[in-house]
């Protein structure tokens, strides 16, 4: 029987894995909302289905419309991609229940690794290390005794959130009342749940991750670590691999690798998988928590370790065994990838939505581009403004960021703001080259003015004259879309923001 | 043969730009300095000039704002302030009547069509503040006021078309160095809230719509 799979996506993550498919022989089935009808992962598709309106709840969100479009389809495998419904432990039952192969790990296993505080309970019970920390607290005093004896700083976190939301830093007990009276405050109005927990804050960490996979057969592997230490808010932004820290210790990359696959086996994990930790200067790490799904920087791991992670998952859904001998691989060279945002780095990054009126990916060896959007492409207000992720490979590290500058000297997004005057400010900073960096190293850079104005050249002024000399203004297109967007898109994302 | 005279506001202020194009053979006068070369329009819409010293350049040009045109080159996007002096006067007008205290006069250079009015009369506004959007020119023109002031006239409204010379708006700039009431100055996202309220029932979607549910705008980790 020839399998059909349907990608409950969009952008990048959605062409992705449709590739893995080809690769397969695996028929394809797109999904999309009313903002996506022309979007290239439905363009590439072999079958699609309209999943409603534009915004997420009523589409991409939607788990009667998606099991609707895969009854329809006949797909008989439903991939989640990330975000979205990647780690909805309910939507991965109800596509077995409505006889779907989820392609992911069973429900139960992102059940128990969903919940922050209870994956922390877990994670204590098998051993592996976890930042100290209280369960879910409602009182005050509860938490000035933690603070007296863990030591502070301390960081008080909703429990129901996420992506950086709902956290505080407190530093002396005097302050812990009215901090935790607003993260409450704030997690009941994001989440729905006003239920705080506090942990020990870890000064000057590094994010590192290890990529696990599992198939179904019981076998578990590490497939290397990967540093996503530059982070913009909590948000990753860069991310390698290997980590350039780990990389100098063989030690602790295998104590590492070992808390993984514990924490991994803990939840009879299969499929792929991040165990996400917490690096001290000191050597120490702490479990942070586990994503159950396919990471939006596993490329990197794709390039170092010379595996195809999307095509691994889906064949351990239709039970196959790992498609490769773990002890057999062996890392190469450096990986790079860089996140491009529609989004200005020069104006607090806010979103850039509008019109792609010009899209030129750099290529040549050593780079791979990751994209769900083309020329003339539209980018929503909807959803994530990702356009795409650039990955470079090269021998080592300072090859890698040689090979990342000429890639973004040949990378040309015209029509919306992006990211990439970011990365190009990072390739050129020694503290980014010499790996010096911790996970609030880019704020830090941020706010000291990384991204300074620079006067255009006199050779681009000339070129600016020239052309428009030899065409007539008026007829020149905008760059982006409406007059005053700057202060348009500042509301948006105060909005977003809320 | 076709001659251009452009306004360049670079770093060192305004300048004057000279540009000779017969066929593809071109000239830029800066100055005292002179470049010749060779201008070809790549497939893609990109633009190459190749210096008679064999620098080459190639970039894609856009209208960028009033008065301002974006180049995108080796993977850099500059916006650079280069216009016809007509245009370069239209949306500078207000910075040359800088420079004193009094009553600030906005007037429409051409005429044209109002597309957005962006204070009040009675509003606070900063120097360069938006005041209105008005179409000429087949282009969308920001006018902004040249210092900080109070709006005091509107004398149009959005849609309005307007002749050359009319009169838009009076600003009461601040005595220097005054800023009464400063923590109602008005801010960008001031503006924009006031625009979407301005829009009504957007649809979902729609530009300035409010998305609502947090989980596609909680990035992925």
């Amino acid at each position: 029987m020839k399998h059909r799979l349907l990608v409950a996506n969009r952008g990048e993550i959605a062409v992705r894995i449709f590739r893995a498919c080809r690769d397969l022989g695996i028929e394809t089935v797109a999904v999309y909302s009313d903002a996506d009808r022309a979007s290239p992962h439905v363009a590439m598709s072999d079958y699609a289905v309209r999943l409603g309106p534009a915004p997420a709840r009523e589409s991409y969100l939607s788990v009667p419309a998606l099991l609707e479009a895969a009854r329809r389809t006949g797909a008989s495998l439903v991939h989640p991609g990330y975000g979205f419904l990647a780690e909805n432990a309910a939507f991965a039952r109800a596509c077995a229940d409505a006889g779907r192969t989820f392609v992911g790990p069973r429900p139960e296993a992102i059940a128990a690794m969903g919940s922050k505080t209870g994956s922390r309970e877990l994670m204590r019970k098998a051993g592996v290390p976890i930042v100290p920390g209280t369960g879910k607290l409602l009182a005050v005093a509860e938490l000035a005794e933690f603070g007296r004896e863990a030591g502070y700083p301390i960081l008080l976190k909703a429990s129901a959130g996420g992506g950086g939301k709902g956290m505080r830093r407190v530093d002396a007990e005097a302050d812990l009342s009215a901090a935790f009276q607003r993260v409450s405050a704030e997690a009941l109005a994001s989440f729905g749940d006003g239920a705080v927990y506090a942990e020990k804050l870890i000064e000057r960490p590094r994010h590192v991750e290890v990529q696990v996979i599992g198939d179904t057969q019981g076998r578990l592997a590490a497939v290397g670590e990967r540093e996503c230490s530059i982070q913009r808010r909590h948000q990753k932004v860069v991310e390698e691999c290997p980590s350039p820290r780990v990389g100098l210790d063989e030690d602790l990359r295998q104590r590492l690798f070992a808390a993984a696959l514990t924490a991994a086996r803990a939840v009879g994990y299969t499929s792929c998988g991040t165990v996400e930790f917490l690096l001290a200067p000191d050597r120490s790490f702490y479990f942070l928590e586990m994503n159950t799904r396919l990471q939006v920087e596993h490329p990197v791991t794709e390039e170092v370790w010379g595996v195809d992670l999307a095509a691994a998952m889906i064949r351990i859904a239709l039970g196959e065994p790992l498609p490769f001998s773990p002890e057999n691989l062996r890392p190469r060279g450096h990986a790079l990838e860089c996140r491009v945002y529609a989004e200005d780095p020069r104006r607090g990054f806010a979103p850039s939505p509008g019109r792609i009126r010009a899209l030129r990916l750099p290529q040549g060896p050593g780079v791979r581009n990751d994209v769900g959007v083309e020329t003339g492409s539209i980018v929503p207000i909807d959803y994530d403004p990702m356009l795409g992720k650039l990955i470079v490979h090269a021998e080592d590290r300072p090859r890698a960021i040689a090979r990342l500058a000429r890639a973004l000297d040949d990378y040309e997004i015209a029509g919306v703001e992006t990211t990439l005057p970011l990365f190009r400010a990072l390739v050129g900073n020694r503290e980014f080259g010499e790996a010096d960096f911790d996970v609030q190293w880019l704020d830090r850079q941020l706010a000291d003015g990384l991204l300074p104005e620079e006067p255009a050249t006199s050779e681009e002024v000339c070129l600016a004259a020239a052309a428009l000399a030899a065409q007539d203004p008026a007829v020149l297109e905008p760059a982006v879309s409406s007059a005053g967007s700057v202060w348009r898109t500042t509301a948006r994302r105060e909005a977003l923001r809320d | 043969m076709r001659r251009l005279r452009l306004v360049y506001r670079g770093p060192e202020g305004p300048e004057t730009l000279e540009v000779e194009l017969e066929g593809a053979r071109c000239v830029v006068r800066r100055g005292d300095v002179v470049e010749r070369g060779e201008l070809a329009r790549l497939p893609d819409g990109r633009v190459s000039l190749l210096l008679d010293g064999g620098r080459q350049i190639c970039g894609r040009l856009a209208a960028a704002g009033p008065g301002e045109v974006e180049v995108s080159s080796r993977g850099r996007l500059r916006r650079i302030a280069l216009a016809e002096p007509l245009r370069d006067r239209l949306v500078h007008a207000g910075e040359q009547a800088g420079g004193h205290t009094g009553e600030e006069e906005i007037r429409a250079l051409m005429p044209g069509r109002v597309v957005e009015v962006a204070v009040a009369v009675g509003g606070r506004v900063e120097a360069k503040s938006l005041l209105l959007v008005l179409e000429a020119m087949k282009m969308q023109n920001e006018i902004r006021c040249a210092r900080a002031g109070i709006v005091i006239r509107l004398a149009v409204e959005a849609g309005k078309a307007v002749e050359g010379g009319a009169l838009l708006a009076v600003i009461r700039q601040d005595a220097d160095g005054v800023r009464p009431d400063a923590d109602r100055v008005m801010r960008p996202d001031a503006v924009g809230a006031a625009r979407r309220g301005a829009d009504g029932a957007v649809q979902p979607g729609a530009p300035g719509a409010l998305v609502e549910e947090p989980a596609p705008s909680t990035r992925i980790q």
